[in-house]
Parts: structure tokens; C-alpha cells; sequence
């Protein structure tokens, strides 16, 4: 073997990644050659100075909430997107928007599960979850399993519980933005969100509150249901 | 992939988005190794790690399989690292502070000199810089093969390239650094 050749085959070489026969001619040619042999030395020590280069960690403390911290950035993302698309009377939710939100809710950062009044709601309607369906993709129909997802998300977003750890779960999605299902000549596929405080949407609020309404009625000590207009109108 | 992943992931698609908090704890060292070869920092490292799994979390819903979660969540984190290079260029920073050097062969002093801790910051930023200076392609072989230890057909797969490909881009990238930083062997 040539040098010329023996030094393009030197940093497979020292990566371990020849093949036997030309790794054997690799170290025929550097036991007679003075030249490749310091060159592999070279490249040895260049690898070894870099090997030693360590990974350093954040702080425990940091690194415990990375979990946390994956939850609050995520919903905060979800809640930007309300944010782009508050002008428009409808506009289509991703899927993992929706999917967001209830990981919020499911957190156990947020330990919403212990929390007397939203824990029957959980129970009864996360079970019944069906989402994440494609890439941006949330199975939107009235009757569908997943739109108890949505409702879920729009009872917590637009309505009066007394419970702290929902006004902390509301103040973590930092929007007011109402989710409800509207299945009527759109695909499954989409979510509409109706942010608006024109006349129709009042009578959609309306719509979705006797809806949370008759929910909720089953909880005797569970959520007081008020709607807010000026709330509304803000957006 | 593992059963496991598997699992979490059929669980994810049909509605459990707490399926994902596993998956986030078994990857989440080592995308954050990746992170941190990529950004040479550690607030940057956890900033780019988490933005990872953020993109994972949008996408694992039209994940098909195709290829281990692993290998899925490795490309995430390989196209997060170079986008993170690419916007930290365009910004002309060079937020290269917190590497840690412990190789004692190449220094003429003590490290624990004050003169010894000027050189070993000034070898960590020199390191930090060859290693930017790469291309995209090459600098991610690099990493892959020398500091996460993946195999050439992980590589490979990942990158949607033949392993004589990837064998290719580790030769260059490994002469380039060897003439970027082989001043440095002899002072």
C-alpha cells in the first residue's frame, strides 16, 4: 500500500470502521512507515482530545422539572396558537393542541387527579378520550368519543369552578379561548373554536353552557356554572 | 423497537397523551447529550432538548413505524441540533462556555494554574469551534459515531444515507479536525 492511499484510509482506521483485509494492510504500511505512523498519531491524539470533551448536566433541581417544563412549554405553544388565530371567527385547531391540553390535565405536575371536583369529570370523560389522530389531525364529531375531549377542554377554559387547581390549570393554558364541537359539513378531521363575541357566537356560548349545565348538574358539590360576557368580549 | 416504545406510542395514538411521559424519561439523557454537543452549553442543551420532545410530541401522532422510535426521535434531535447551529450563526454568537476538559497529555502546565485555566478554556473554545466549523452532514456523523457510539447502519438509517456515505462524511469530518486543532497537540 501507497502512503497516499494508506493516509485516506487513516481516519477509518482510528474510527474503527475498515474492513478487516484493509485494516490489515493499514497496519502493514505503519509498521514500515515513519510518515502515516505519526500522522496516525496525530489523528489519535486530535480524537482523544475531543472524547474527553464531557457532557455537563444542569443543576438536579433543573433537571427534576424537565417534565414539567416540557408540559408548560408545549400548552404555552398551544396557547400561542389560539392567540395567532383570535381574529377569525372559526379556525381549525391542531391536533396536538387538543392533545396538549390534556396532558395538562392529566399532569401530575398539576395533581388536578386528587382535586375533588375535577376528579369525577376526569374519571368520567378522559376515559372516553379518542385523539391524535394523523400528524395535526382531531376526530371532531358531536357524537364522537373524542368531542368529549374538546368539551372537556372548553369546561375548563370558559367556566367558573371552585377549585384553585383549575384556576391554576387556566391560568397555564393563558387563554379564553372556547373549544366546542361543530360537526356539520366539516370533516372529522378538524376542530372548530369559536373566539368571537359577535351575536352568533352569544348564541353558541349559550348553546355550550346549557350544555355544561346539564353535565355538571350530576355533581351535587361539583362546579358553579356562569357565563361571562365581558369575558367574552374581550377576545 | 422495543415493545415498550411500541406500546407507548399505540397508547399515544389512540388517545393516552400521558403515554408520552415514559418515552420522555428513558430518551431524555440522551437527547440532551446530543443537545449539548450541538449547542456547548448547558442552559442551550436543556432549552434545544426540550424542543425536541415538543416537536416529537406534535408529530408522534403520524408516526408510522417505519423505523425504531429511537431512531425517529435521533433524526428530531439531529435537525433541532443543525437548525440551532444555523440560527446561532446567522446571530454571530458564540456561546461556548461550559465544556469540560480533563485530558492532562496536552498541557504544557498545570490546570489548576491560573495560567493552566486560561489554556484549558482557550483548548475547550477551540474544540467547541472545529467542531462548529464542520458541515452539517459531517458534524453529525461526527457526533453520532465518536460521542454517542451509534453504529454506521444507525447512522445511516437515520440519515437517509448509504453507510459508505456516512463513512465518507466521518473521514472528512475527522482530517478536518485533525488540521483545525492539530496546533493545539503541540503546544
Amino acid at each position: 500500500m501507497k502512503c497516499k492511499r494508506a493516509q485516506k484510509l487513516l481516519a477509518g482506521y482510528v474510527n474503527e470502521v475498515l474492513g478487516p483485509k484493509e485494516s490489515h494492510a493499514v497496519q502493514e504500511h505503519i509498521a514500515e512507515c515513519e510518515i502515516c505512523r505519526r500522522e496516525l498519531d496525530t489523528l489519535k491524539n486530535v480524537l482523544e482530545l475531543i472524547d474527553n470533551v464531557k457532557v455537563e448536566y444542569p443543576p438536579t433541581s433543573v433537571w427534576e422539572n424537565f417534565l414539567p417544563d416540557l408540559h408548560r412549554r408545549i400548552v404555552d405553544e398551544a396557547a400561542l396558537v389560539f392567540k395567532k388565530q383570535r381574529r377569525q371567527r372559526f379556525y381549525l385547531l391542531p391536533g396536538w393542541v387538543a392533545v396538549a391540553a390534556i396532558v395538562l390535565i392529566l399532569s401530575t405536575s398539576i395533581t388536578l387527579q386528587d382535586d375533588p371536583v375535577i376528579r369525577p369529570i376526569l374519571v368520567q370523560r378522559a376515559s372516553n378520550t379518542a385523539i391524535a389522530k394523523g400528524t395535526s389531525s382531531f376526530t371532531m364529531k358531536s357524537d364522537s368519543k373524542s368531542t368529549l375531549v374538546a368539551e372537556i377542554i372548553s369546561e375548563l377554559l370558559i367556566t367558573e369552578i371552585e377549585s384553585e387547581k383549575l384556576l391554576e390549570l387556566r391560568s397555564a393554558i393563558q387563554s379564553e379561548a372556547m373549544i366546542f364541537p361543530y360537526d356539520d359539513n366539516y370533516d372529522d378531521a378538524d376542530v372548530l373554536i369559536d373566539v368571537s363575541g359577535d351575536a352568533d357566537a352569544k348564541a353558541d356560548d349559550e348553546k355550550i353552557i346549557k350544555y355544561l349545565e346539564e353535565n355538571f348538574a350530576e355533581f351535587d358539590d361539583g362546579p358553579m356554572i356562569e357565563s361571562d360576557d365581558s369575558e367574552f368580549g374581550a377576545i | 423497537m422495543t415493545d415498550s416504545d411500541l406500546d407507548l406510542i399505540k397508547k399515544f395514538q389512540s388517545g393516552d397523551a400521558t403515554a408520552f411521559e415514559p418515552l420522555v424519561n428513558k430518551y431524555r439523557d440522551k437527547i440532551y447529550d446530543i443537545a449539548y454537543y450541538y449547542t456547548h452549553d448547558v442552559e442551550d442543551a436543556y432549552d434545544l432538548s426540550q424542543e425536541v420532545f415538543e416537536r416529537a410530541f406534535k408529530a408522534l401522532g403520524g408516526f408510522r413505524k417505519k423505523s425504531s422510535f429511537y431512531t425517529w426521535l435521533y433524526r428530531i434531535a439531529k435537525n433541532a441540533g443543525i437548525d440551532y447551529v444555523r440560527k446561532r450563526s446567522r446571530l454571530q454568537t458564540v456561546p461556548i462556555e461550559e465544556w469540560v476538559y480533563s485530558h492532562e497529555s496536552f498541557s504544557t502546565g498545570s490546570h489548576d494554574s491560573p495560567a493552566g485555566k486560561v489554556e484549558l478554556e482557550e483548548l475547550k473554545r477551540q474544540i467547541a469551534k472545529a467542531i462548529d466549523q464542520l458541515p452539517p452532514k459531517q458534524r453529525a456523523v461526527f457526533i453520532m459515531k465518536r460521542q454517542q457510539e451509534l453504529s454506521l447502519e444507525e447512522i445511516a438509517q437515520i440519515l437517509g444515507r448509504s453507510v459508505g456515505t456516512i463513512k465518507a462524511h466521518l473521514s472528512h469530518a475527522t482530517h478536518k479536525l485533525m488540521n483545525l486543532l492539530e496546533p493545539y497537540l503541540k503546544k
